[in-house]
């Protein structure tokens, strides 16, 4: 028997395993979620994908080759929105017990786009994860310098968990102000509350925003702590029963889940609310293991379309792309998160006109897959991106998802010619492009001016995936000049491969205070130097404990020191890889400063850099990474440029820049290495649809990239 | 780039003429630039939305460049920035996200810069940077520096780029931004009016050296001109790349086509969701400031000030404002000029009447009357030196009243989810002296960027959610805060039962309570950047009570040390108003617990005093008899508002369950109770006639009436003599009668 990786990805409907074997080939089973018990999603949806290999009837044996077994569910999200966590009890600075609910005015409108931010009427504060009465003040005070300015009045906090215990609290948060500087406080504070919950006779877990996220912020800090009280264990418990299921299937491991910031860990890990939201992490993840494993790649956009949402991400100098106070759940929270950043965009997309200007409207709300667009006759009458799409002939009515799904085209057509192109005055396949073009520009300008400021996207390889992105690709990546444009035959299913592609990593980060004012000498260099020199240690010391505790040996750790830097003054840092592990010398610190300024420089514009600057760093942090195996991204032979004649599937009108034209038609899955196809084609598949305009040319390379480039064909 | 030359007729024609022929076609059209067809829309809407998008964009790409650039939290974590690109004649078409009053006030700097012929001498040219901080030429009050640089197509100028940010100190007599204490325009710091400042994208190094001797901060002060520089070369950059690809003919077409879909998009809101006729709105603001710390003799005073607001909604949705009645011009830095109303105007209505298409057209969808000569609204041509430092003090007060007009004309409609019954007042602190790094900080903290929302027309208002100068409501986090001033938050709680009383209640502001620590000492202003001192602040709507005045406190030479080494019970909050904590907690040698605002610690403030700073709520919507009565416990329990308001105000009855730690409502009992609170106001009413007949007895023989109130209705007869008129005819007082 091969030895196996099974990776599962739960969403909000379906439930997505991926089986690799140890040649790197995989198959791919869909269930439905199955939220009251995950672990039956998770093994419907396993013995989908072993029918592909005929191993349905072997699913103990395959379990029982499982080398790792990897989840990644909702159900923490879900215990989030449904507020069905425990009830927790939070224990804050006193004169702050109403942070949570009062949090901050911008968590009322996180997700908006302007037009709702200035419409006041839309904003409204999330529900609290922690009733006010249940919370409790502590009278204490550590100032930014870390000096206690107040000292801790240890009878607020024995009478305080007293209350809470006695109201039958299931967990407790503690949360003091500046304790990231000095966790004295928050640290002795435990203690006394053990001794109470010594005295009561009932333990809850204890969490200290000290120990989960000392990351200054407070509101974001306490979210952070909140969750993690009032999430996690619950959420551990449904992975616990996955995990026996998983065994008493033949499983022989631990089982393993993702972090938000793309890697995996145990279940058993304590800040389990840093896997609070690993939904997206899998396509960057799977972008970052392409990367590695074919070479050139190191800068990469990775963008995801699907029915609803537009999510993209960019990878620099193989370094993931983080977002450390991310929203979340309206909710600012202390967790290193991916930043993905999305745009309501999808072929579920509806399109309207503004009754008031008449002017086209896209999204941002969307059909999704359900009901769809109004070609699948579920219910949906508004018009979407995927009406478009199948009017201008580039969806086959006949072979949507394979055939399985059918297809009601003349209806599409028909509401679609009455809602829009009529009252625009334009005939159904013009306007159908138009709409088509303006998704598309959203998207490019979603790249361009948000996730791609102050990068050349000259360095940068665009990897499009998703159901719809293949279809979509060549619009939103533009005329720009890409270093190369790509997608992969398994688009559709690319978040789920790459949920299979992570290495086991942890990271920490700290708050520092480090600053290196103009013409400093030696001494206040090296000042600052020790700061963080110390914290990087300090952080490295936690991840190698925890990572040796998960059975790891020390040299399986690799790990990689980041600072955050800012010109004094700025609000808003920058992620700097140090290019030393340590701080030692002066000139350590210049080379540190250097590469700052060399991002800085590239990020903005020459004029915002200050004539005579103090450099400032406030927070570091420490990647610390054990590589997995994962699958292989296999080379095969290449063969001719021409398609083999079972690929060809005929011609098919397609409407393209105001005219129809005889598209050529391909079947991808018969296309092989070294297959070039010219445009105007549309290559099908069952999961896909690839979409190459006139003028543009499409390569399956040995790796099975396909790579779109406009002009001559290479 | 392509240097694709345009139509020479164009071309050749000198901006300040194409000023005046826009100005005429729109009169003679009623369509900005003439433009009775949007043809690039027509014949193409997919692509002048793609445009639209990019645009949109470009500007806030340019608000993420400029912001992270910047210095000053207020611009970047309060959202006081923008940036924005216009058209050739200075009319905004595309903003960034930020304070939308902006764009009419940068359109105006524009406008001036074209008519006093700056296209002549000293020219303008690729690389140039004007700038404008000066209330008499298109600024708002001169702590907002508004910046632009001219975008060449080729040798043609096509657009303007342009960028405002608040900076933390412009040289007022006072330290810190909110200068309402200032007695002129000399008082008014450091001006820049309508200059170029730099050229070749780069800033005269004489442009620093000024901020650098006139500013107290002048390090962030720079910080920000940097920011706005950046945002504004990272707009003309962007655009001219927009250009090579779409051409210059289509891009100058489709800018004035946004510009005029701007107009109609606002038109066509009021007509869908407001009535036509008259909405009228009487609104007073006062400044008491007899007897307290002021710079100059006249200061030495209490003012009133009248802010009447008269809508007139015609047939056609075209909307008239009318300041007729507005008061004197005030010797303190509260009064603002007409451009600047005009740009308040066109943030009002980004928020209560289109959010879609933010840019100069609405400013044609409607009138601003010439306020009053020589009224706050229009003090120039009286007294020409008239400070401005804190121009929107009155502006937001007659803004809360624009909000609640709005909020009727769609309630009648009914459309009542998009009522606000006003908006909250605008309370600020500010810190100066030195800070804990042992060098000079002066700046303003941002609790006041998030007030209570207002009541809507079928909910409460949201807690610290809203701010009416800007959508971007946020008092960010305390530690930010502390990183910057010489302070130590003892506590930043909800204020039960600030917000008003009504069915639907207003949403709550907080109080933030500083003890000020490692610093030798600092000063504080509890300045009005539009608030109110003894009148009671806002009204609310359809029988809501208005929310209560805004009081500060503060505590100097305390005993906070003591009771901290003691570990004695210290000050959080400020408790309820009747018994406030301060006062049962602390001895001190002043111990201030309920100070009409605004002012200035007459003392310099010392470690382990006590400052208490309130940030308001909002109004409420709906006779307050009428909420419902599980709200009002559930507001209880969750410790929003008081036992005594609960029984007092609403007319519930309440009891509390111990086990659950939980208010509940006895139904029966409310209801007996809200009768009997009827029926005695019934007894405590008189006819209308009856009322009013005695009112005019008081109001011929000026009884009981403060200076200040006299003086306002001097002021505001003398200056619009028809007000004064339709005054003396309601009161049916002589012909001659003045206050």
């Amino acid at each position: 028997m091969s030895r196996y990786l099974l990776a599962c990805d739960a969403g909000g409907t379906m439930t997505d395993v991926i089986v690799v074997d140890e040649e790197g080939k995989f198959v791919i089973g869909k269930a439905p979620t199955t939220p009251q018990d995950e672990s039956i999603g998770f093994l419907e949806s396993l013995d989908e994908a072993l029918e592909y290999w005929d191993l349905a009837q072997n699913q103990k044996e395959v379990c029982g080759s499982a080398e790792t077994a990897i989840y990644t569910g909702t159900s923490m999200l879900n215990t989030l929105i449904n507020l069905s966590g425990l009830k927790t009890g939070l224990i804050v600075t006193r004169g702050f017990e109403d942070i949570i609910i009062q949090g901050r005015g911008s968590q009322t409108f996180i997700g908006y786009e302007w037009s709702e931010i200035s419409h006041m009427q839309y904003r409204k504060h999330r529900e609290p994860l922690v009733p006010r009465r249940y919370t409790r003040g502590v009278t204490e005070r550590i100032d930014m310098f870390g000096q206690p300015v107040i000292p801790m009045y240890e009878d607020d906090v024995r009478t305080g968990v007293r209350e809470l215990l006695d109201d039958g609290v299931e967990s407790l948060a503690i949360v003091f102000l500046y304790s990231f500087t000095n966790p004295m406080h928050e640290a002795r504070a435990a203690e006394i509350a053990r001794e109470v919950m010594k005295e009561v006779g009932r333990e809850v877990p204890l969490v200290l925003s000290s120990e989960v996220a000392p990351i200054s912020r407070e509101v974001s800090r306490t979210n952070a702590t909140v969750i993690q009280a009032y999430a996690a264990e619950p959420s551990r418990k449904q992975l616990f029963n996955i995990e026996e299921k998983l065994v008493d299937a033949g499983y022989e491991h631990s089982l393993k889940t993702v972090l938000c910031y793309g890697g995996v860990t145990n279940i058993r890990y304590p800040r389990l609310f840093e896997t609070v939201m690993s939904g997206p992490v899998g396509g960057i993840m799977g972008g970052k293991h392409l990367a590695n494993t074919i070479g050139g790649l190191e800068n990469l956009v990775c963008a995801d379309m699907g029915g609803t949402s537009f999510d993209a991400g960019c990878i620099t100098q193989g370094l993931l792309p983080i977002d450390r106070e991310p929203p979340f759940q309206k909710m600012y929270v202390n967790v290193p998160m991916l930043d993905i950043r999305s745009i309501g965009a999808g072929t579920g997309t509806y399109i309207r006109l503004d009754p008031e200007t008449n002017r086209l409207k896209l999204g941002p709300d969307s059909a999704g897959g359900t009901p769809g667009p109004v070609f699948q006759e579920q219910g949906n009458e508004i018009p979407t991106i995927g009406d478009c799409d199948l009017l201008l002939g580039i969806i086959n009515e006949d072979y949507y998802l394979g055939g399985r799904v059918p297809v009601n085209k003349q209806k599409a057509h028909d509401i679609f010619k009455e809602k829009i192109a009529d009252p625009l005055g334009l005939d159904v396949p013009t306007a159908a492009e138009q709409c088509v073009d303006l998704v598309n520009v959203m998207m490019r300008e979603h790249l361009i001016r948000s996730l791609m400021l102050g990068y050349d996207i000259r360095d940068y390889t665009l990897l499009g995936y998703g159901g719809a992105g293949p279809m979509h690709l060549v619009g939103y990546a533009g005329e720009y000049p890409w270093k190369g444009i790509a997608t992969v035959p398994h688009a559709a299913a690319f978040s789920a491969w790459g949920g299979a592609c992570m290495d086991y990593g942890h990271r920490r980060h700290k708050s520092v205070a480090g600053l290196i004012p103009p013409g400093a000498d030696t001494d206040t260099k090296m000042y600052a130097a020790q700061a963080v020199s110390g914290a990087w240690e300090e952080l490295e010391n936690q991840l190698i404990d925890e990572l040796v505790g998960e059975g790891f040996t020390k040299d399986q750790i690799s790990l990689r020191q980041i600072a955050y830097m800012k010109y004094y003054g700025h609000l808003d840092d920058l992620e700097v890889a140090s290019p030393v592990v340590r701080l030692n010398t002066e000139a350590d610190v210049d080379k540190l400063v250097e590469s700052f300024v060399d991002i800085f420089t590239t990020t903005y514009t020459l004029a915002g850099k200050p004539p005579v600057p103090t450099y400032q760093i406030g927070e570091v942090s420490v990647i610390a990474e054990v590589a997995t195996v994962k699958p292989t991204v296999n080379k095969v032979d290449l063969e001719g440029k021409e398609p083999p004649k079972a690929a060809r599937k005929g011609t098919r009108p397609v409407f393209y820049e105001g005219t129809w034209h005889e598209g050529q038609l391909f079947e991808l899955d018969e296309l092989r290495a070294g297959n070039e196809i010219t445009g105007l084609a549309v290559v099908e598949a069952p999961s896909t649809t690839l979409y190459v305009p006139a003028g543009w040319h499409a390569r399956l390379d040995e790796h099975e990239i396909i790579w779109l480039n406009k002009g001559e064909s290479s | 780039m392509t240097t694709e030359a345009a139509p020479p007729t164009e071309k050749a024609t000198p901006i300040k003429d194409l000023l005046a022929t826009n100005d005429d076609l729109l009169k003679e059209t009623g369509y900005l630039f003439g433009l009775k067809d949007l043809k690039r829309k027509q014949d193409d809407p997919g692509g002048y939305e793609a445009v639209w998008q990019i645009l949109l964009n470009i500007c806030n790409t340019a608000w993420d460049v400029g912001c992270r650039v910047s210095s000053s939290a207020i611009a970047v974590e309060g959202g006081d920035a923008l940036w924005a690109l216009h058209l050739p004649t200075g009319e905004a078409v595309a903003v960034s996200r930020g304070i939308t009053a902006h764009p009419g006030l940068l359109s105006h700097f524009l406008r001036q810069l074209i008519e006093a012929g700056y296209e002549d001498n000293p020219g303008i040219s690729p690389g140039d940077i004007f700038e404008n901080n000066d209330p008499h030429y298109g600024g708002i009050h001169p702590v907002d520096f508004d910046t632009t640089i001219p975008i060449f197509y080729g040798d043609e100028l096509v657009a303007w780029a342009s960028g405002v940010t608040h900076v933390m100190d412009s040289g007022y007599i006072l330290p810190g931004s909110i200068g309402f204490m200032n007695p002129d325009s000399f008082a008014d710091g450091m001006p820049v009016t309508m200059e170029r400042i730099g050229q070749n994208d780069q800033l005269h190094p004489w442009y620093e050296k000024r901020v650098t001797s006139r500013t107290r901060v002048p390090e962030f002060v720079m910080g920000d001109a940097r920011g706005r520089l950046a945002g504004c070369l990272t707009i003309r950059n962007k655009v001219v790349e927009a250009i090579d690809k779409y051409g210059v003919d289509y891009f100058k077409d489709v800018m004035k086509e946004y510009v005029e879909d701007g107009r109609r998009y606002a038109v066509t809101r009021v007509k869908n969701q407001a009535i036509p006729g008259r909405l009228r709105k009487s609104n007073f603001k006062d400044l008491a400031m007899k007897g307290k710390r002021v710079i100059m003799p006249n200061q030495d005073i209490d003012l009133l000030f009248n802010l009447p607001l008269e809508i007139n909604i015609d047939k056609d949705a075209h909307v008239t404002f009318s300041l007729s009645g507005a008061s004197s011009w005030v010797p303190f830095g509260q009064n603002i000029t007409p451009p600047a109303v005009k740009s308040a105007l066109l943030n009002a209505y980004s928020h209560m009447v289109g959010f879609d298409m933010t840019n100069w057209g609405p400013a044609a969808a409607w009138t601003l009357e010439d306020p009053p000569a020589g009224s706050w609204a229009n003090p120039y041509p009286v007294n020409y030196f008239a400070s401005a430092g804190v121009a929107w003090a009155p502006a937001v007060m007659w803004m809360s009243s624009l909000y609640e007009s709005f909020g009727r004309a769609y309630f009648m409609r009914g459309y009542i989810e998009e009522v606000a019954a006003g908006a909250a007042t605008t309370l600020t602190a500010e810190f100066s002296g030195v800070g804990q790094y042992g060098t000079y900080v002066a700046g303003l903290s941002l609790e006041q960027a998030s007030n209570g929302a207002p009541a809507r027309g079928m909910a409460d208002g949201e807690n610290s959610a809203w701010c009416i100068y800007t959508p971007n409501a946020d008092f960010g986090n305390a530690e930010v805060t502390e990183l910057w001033y010489p302070i130590v938050y003892l506590g930043r709680n909800v204020q039960p039962d600030s917000g008003g009383y009504g069915t639907f209640r207003g949403g709550l502001g907080h109080t933030a309570v500083w003890m000020v620590k490692n610093t030798p000492g600092i000063e504080y202003q509890c300045g009005c950047a539009g608030m109110r001192s003894k009148v009671l602040a806002n009204h609310g709507m359809y029988g809501a009570y208005p929310v209560w005045p805004d009081r500060g406190s503060y505590a100097h030479g305390t005993n906070l040390k003591e009771l901290i080494d003691n570990q004695q019970p210290l000050v959080h909050e400020r408790g309820d108003p009747e018994d406030p904590i301060m006062a049962n907690i602390l001895t001190a040698n002043v111990l201030e617990t309920n100070i009409i605002t605004p002012f200035i610690t007459p003392e310099q403030l010392q470690e382990y005093d006590v400052i208490m700073h309130p940030i308001s709520g909002a109004q409420a919507l709906g006779d307050p008899l009428e909420r419902d009565p599980e709200e009002v416990a559930w507001d209880l329990t969750k410790g929003w508002t008081r036992e005594r308001i609960a029984s007092d105000v609403h007319g519930v009855v309440v009891s509390y369950d111990e086990a659950e730690k939980e208010w509940s409502a006895d139904a029966a009992a409310t209801e007996t109770k809200r009768n009997e609170m009827r029926d005695a106001r019934k007894k405590r009413s008189v006819p209308f006639k009856e009322w009013w007949a005695q009112e005019r007895e008081r109001v011929q023989a000026k009884e009981n009436m403060d200076p200040a109130i006299i003086n306002m209705w001097q002021g505001s007869m003398e200056l619009s003599p028809g007000y004064g008129a339709e005054l003396r005819a309601f009161w049916n007082l002589p012909e001659d009668f003045t206050f």
